[in-house]
């Protein structure tokens, strides 16, 4: 039992993948509002910037957030919102927060 | 080092921007407290943030630093009003811009910066190719054919002009929102 719980951390899951893809499609709906450079959204994915490729105006990286937190349930602080900048970076708080 | 910021006062910052849980990621309370005791807190919104912009490319330039969101470590005021030009200045650690911004019906424009050079200040109302009015402005000023500069940006995204290859030590910021595009460019004191 405990061997394959450490087995698990070191090989993902496909349900674990899974989640991955779910988060970012639904992060992709958050941000597409707000978006002003739409072809940026065609090929969105871990290293997708939300203020260089999608021309997110920065005041409104903060409703991104607030979305994020109703769509997980979660709270993400300053110190997080700080590194916020590419939707893989997004990802890794949400799965982060998740966890805990 | 100079930072710039305008703002097109006919686009919405957010529909979020009245509630405690959007001020409270983007303001500290004192800045709260100046927005909501101006005569237009929907205005004086803009204006901090302009500040807090403006600031952050100034800082982000002088130390090279990688980008961040980090609005709440931007701590702006604004100390003197009048009709034409507002003076503020904004703190982060322990570095100090000053500020000035100018408020229209339908922009606002804020400065910030380190010390007192000289600097010219462009504003368009027009969609424009702001790399190429910036490159013009240069040529002209310093007399160098255009075809021999360029804008490149460095690895924090920050845009540095070059003659042919060589980085020149120009200080200048760039800002574009709605129809609005700036530039400012600081004069070299030779």
């Amino acid at each position: 039992m405990f061997s394959f719980m450490i087995e698990s951390n070191h090989i993902p899951s496909t349900d674990f993948i899974m989640t991955e893809i779910a988060i970012l499609e639904k992060i992709k709906k958050i941000v597409t509002p707000y978006v002003q450079r739409k072809e940026g959204l065609e090929d969105f994915n871990d290293s997708t910037d939300f203020l260089v490729d999608l021309k997110i105006n920065s005041a409104n990286l903060v409703d991104v957030i607030l979305d994020v937190e109703d769509e997980f349930n979660i709270e993400i602080d300053t110190t997080s919102m700080d590194g916020m900048l590419t939707a893989g970076d997004a990802k890794r708080i949400i799965l982060n927060k998740m966890d805990n | 080092m100079i930072g710039n910021d305008v703002i097109d006062l006919e686009i919405l910052l957010s529909e979020n921007w009245d509630t405690s849980r959007y001020l409270n990621k983007l303001f500290l309370p004192t800045e709260q407290e100046f927005i909501f005791h101006s005569a237009e807190p929907n205005i004086y919104l803009q204006l901090l943030w302009s500040l807090k912009e403006a600031a952050y490319k100034a800082h982000q330039r002088r130390f090279n630093l990688s980008r961040a969101y980090n609005p709440l470590q931007f701590s702006s005021q604004v100390y003197s009003e009048t009709k034409n030009e507002l003076l503020g200045k904004v703190e982060t650690g322990n570095a100090i811009y000053q500020t000035s911004s100018i408020i229209s019906k339908d922009h606002i424009h804020s400065i910030a910066r380190e010390d007192t050079k000289d600097l010219i200040k462009s504003i368009f109302e027009t969609p424009i190719d702001l790399k190429k009015e910036i490159l013009l402005e240069y040529s002209r000023l310093y007399s160098i054919p255009i075809k021999e500069l360029s804008i490149q940006k460095n690895e924090n995204q920050i845009p540095f002009l070059y003659r042919n290859k060589l980085k020149l030590e120009i200080d200048f910021s760039f800002s574009h929102h709605g129809k609005f595009s700036a530039f400012i460019l600081a004069l070299t004191n030779s």
